[in-house]
This record gives C-alpha cells, structure tokens and sequence, in this order.
C-alpha cells in the first residue's frame, strides 16, 4: 500500500545547531538534513545560521559556504552552478528545484533543505538515482533510423519539425519532476515517471528517428506510461520550467491516433 | 521505494529489474474508454435525473411501466452499461495505484471484473423481464 509515514529509522529528530558569527548583522538559518549510513544513527537536522552579506545569493552558495567554513562533513552533489548539470537537485523549502537557480531571498524563514523525496538515501542531500538513471537507459535515448545520412550531409530537418524539440531538449534530468510525483512516489519502480517519459517523447517527437513505433510499442504498460494520472506537480516543480506533464500526453495521444 | 532491491533477485542491476518482464502492449483502449465513457455519461446522467425528476409518480407500478417503453429501456440500459464499465476502469486504477502485494492486486483486478459482468447481466435481465413481462 501508500506509504503515509516514514519508517521508524528514517524518522529524523533535532540535531546540532551553529550560530552566526557575533559580527553578523544579516542572517539566515539554514535547516540541512542530515543522515550518515555509517553512524547507525537516525537521521537528524542540522541548524547553521549564516552571515548572508557574506554569502552568494543563491542556496547552493549557502551551502557550499556551509561545507567550506562551518561544517565540511555536509554531502551534497554539484557542478555547474548554473542550472545545466542537474545535479545540485534538491527539496529546499518544500518544493523540488535545483538549489543553484533558487534565490535566498525568495524563501520566506529558515530554508529547510532535504533530499528528493521518497529515494534512498546514499549520505545527507544524496539520493540513490540508480532506477532513475536506469530508467531513463531502458527508452533507448539516442537517435534510432535505420537509413544512412548521405556521408556529404547531415540527417536533415526543417525548422518547424526542429521546433517540435523546443521544451523538451531543455530537460537536465535533475528528477525534481519524478521526485514530486505521488504517481513515482508510490509505484516509481514499475512507472517510468514524468522526467524519463518527457526524454521519451524528446525521440518519438524527432522527426529524424526511425523507431518511433518501437519506441511506443515500449512505453504501451499500463505501469510504465499509465500512471500518470496528470496531478501536474511535475511541470509545477521543474526548475528549468519545462512540461513533462504535456508530453506524457501527447505520447497518450500517439498511441491512441494508432488504435484509433 | 523505487530503487529497493527485490527480496528474490537482491543482485539483479537496476537496468534487469527496470525492463522486468516487458511492457504489456496494453492501455490504450482503457484510457480511449475511460475518456469516452466519461463524456457520454455527462448526457445521459442528465436525461436519467431529468426522467427521475418529472415523472409523474415514482409508485413502482407506473415507473416500472414507464421503464418499460423500448427506448426508456434502451437508453436505460446504455446508461447503466457506460457507469458500470467507467466504474470498472476507474476501480482499475485505483487498485493498480495503492494495492501493491502482487497476489492480492491480481485477486481484487479478477474480482472488480468479475463484479462488472454480474452487474451488467443483472441489469440486462431486469430490463428484458421488465420490456416483457411489463
């Protein structure tokens, strides 16, 4: 069934607090959560105030600023900072989002920052993306045609058939989207979910792929497409203001234009 | 829990389990009908309170007879099929969301089905004793 509470050992209880320097005048507490798999402990969270006039303005600077001058232990995954990696993803202040495109001052109270919901844990803000990742492996994502280019050109495609691609190349494949639907929450290892579907559709969408049949064929489950039940929080949540919820639906349609 | 390893296969790779055994080649239909019995119930649940509304008498002996009329039958027994198959698709779902013990899943699935046919039979029989015996 739905799991409405936590497991016993994930239940997470009030941990270390860390002032801000006495010579602070702006200030912000950061609410980090925190789980070591080594410690046997449950997981607790941390409080850190820190001196925003000397922080960046995003939460991924708060938190680097976190590791670098309070508490080098906090684990978290970045790269870029700039909204293209995907992997600073994170649920900061109860909504999915990438924490390097979330402004500090748009967050009202103490930014509480927890991993992507309802994964495993592999260490503090880390979740464990293996299925994800697998997922995303198992819609085949790369050109499929089974014609060769003319070795003088490229595969060909007009400007409103490249036009089709606009909100779907976009993706990072940060998860925020899947991590926030209730649909993967509760059936995410059978459902595809929101992220892998709009990657999905990014192939059946492209006018040079040959496969698209195949790749409908695939996706035709009523686990793996079906459970998309349009709640929408995916395109609520996705940082990169994308539509997973659209192109799950347009997929829902090429099937249905196919038996119809 | 996405990423937990089945009890049986605990060394199986994510790639393995995520394929499992296919996909079912299945759910069009069901999302064609469940869209298009949603929409014909919109109408007919009208005419059907409509009729509730301004018979005469709701005394079983005049409504009977009134529901005897071929097309009052007919139009009768459309309604009750959409509602029931809606019901059934919809139960479907539900229960493929939440009831996650295989065994217990696939039982209540056989069940919602079977329950369906029943009912649509039991409908069907009371309107044709009703169209013939009046």
């Amino acid at each position: 069934m739905a799991e409405f509470s936590l497991p016993k050992n994930s239940r997470y209880k009030k941990g270390k607090t860390y002032p801000a320097p006495e010579s602070a005048k702006r200030t912000k507490t950061v609410v980090l959560y925190r789980w070591n798999p080594e410690d046997g402990q449950n997981p607790r969270l941390d409080y850190y105030t820190i001196d925003l006039d000397k922080c960046g303005p995003m939460v991924l600077d708060a938190l680097i600023k976190i590791k670098n001058e309070i508490d080098s232990g906090v684990t978290f995954r970045r790269s870029c900072r700039e909204g293209i990696c995907g992997s600073c993803a994170m649920n900061i202040d109860g909504t999915n989002t990438l924490a390097c495109l979330k402004p500090i001052s748009e967050i009202a109270g103490d930014i509480k920052v927890f991993p992507l919901p309802h994964l495993p844990v592999i260490k503090d803000l880390v979740p464990d993306l293996s299925t994800a990742f697998a997922q995303y492996k198992s819609v085949q994502p790369w050109l499929q045609a089974d014609t060769a280019p003319s070795p003088q050109s490229e595969r060909k495609q007009s400007v409103t058939e490249r036009e089709k691609l606009d909100g779907l190349w976009e993706c990072v494949l940060c998860f925020c989207c899947s991590t926030s639907c209730p649909s993967y929450w509760w059936n995410g290892d059978r459902y595809l979910g929101p992220a892998v579907l709009l990657q999905a559709y990014r192939w059946i969408a492209d006018s040079r792929d040959e496969a698209t049949g195949d790749r409908l064929d695939n996706l035709e489950d009523p686990f793996r497409l079906y459970r998309c039940h349009t709640i929408m929080n995916c395109t609520r949540t996705c940082p990169k203001g994308l539509n997973p919820a659209k192109a799950i639906g347009e997929i829902k349609k090429k099937i249905a234009e196919r038996v119809l | 829990m996405s990423t937990s390893a089945n009890k049986d296969t605990p060394l199986q790779t994510p790639l393995g389990r995520v394929r499992g055994l296919g996909s079912a080649k299945s759910g069009a239909h069901h999302w064609i009908y469940q869209r298009l019995t949603a929409v014909l119930l919109i109408p007919l649940m009208l005419c059907l309170v409509a009729t509730l509304v301004t018979l005469p008498s709701l005394e079983h002996g005049e409504a009977a007879a009134y529901a005897a009329q071929p097309l009052v039958a007919l139009t009768l027994f459309f309604t009750m099929a959409a509602m029931l198959y809606h019901a059934k698709l919809g139960l479907t779902v539900v229960i493929e969301d939440y009831v996650h013990c295989a065994c217990v899943r696939i039982g209540m699935l056989v069940a919602v089905k079977i329950l369906a046919v029943i009912a649509i039979s039991a409908v069907s029989l009371a309107l044709i004793k009703l169209v013939i015996a009046g």
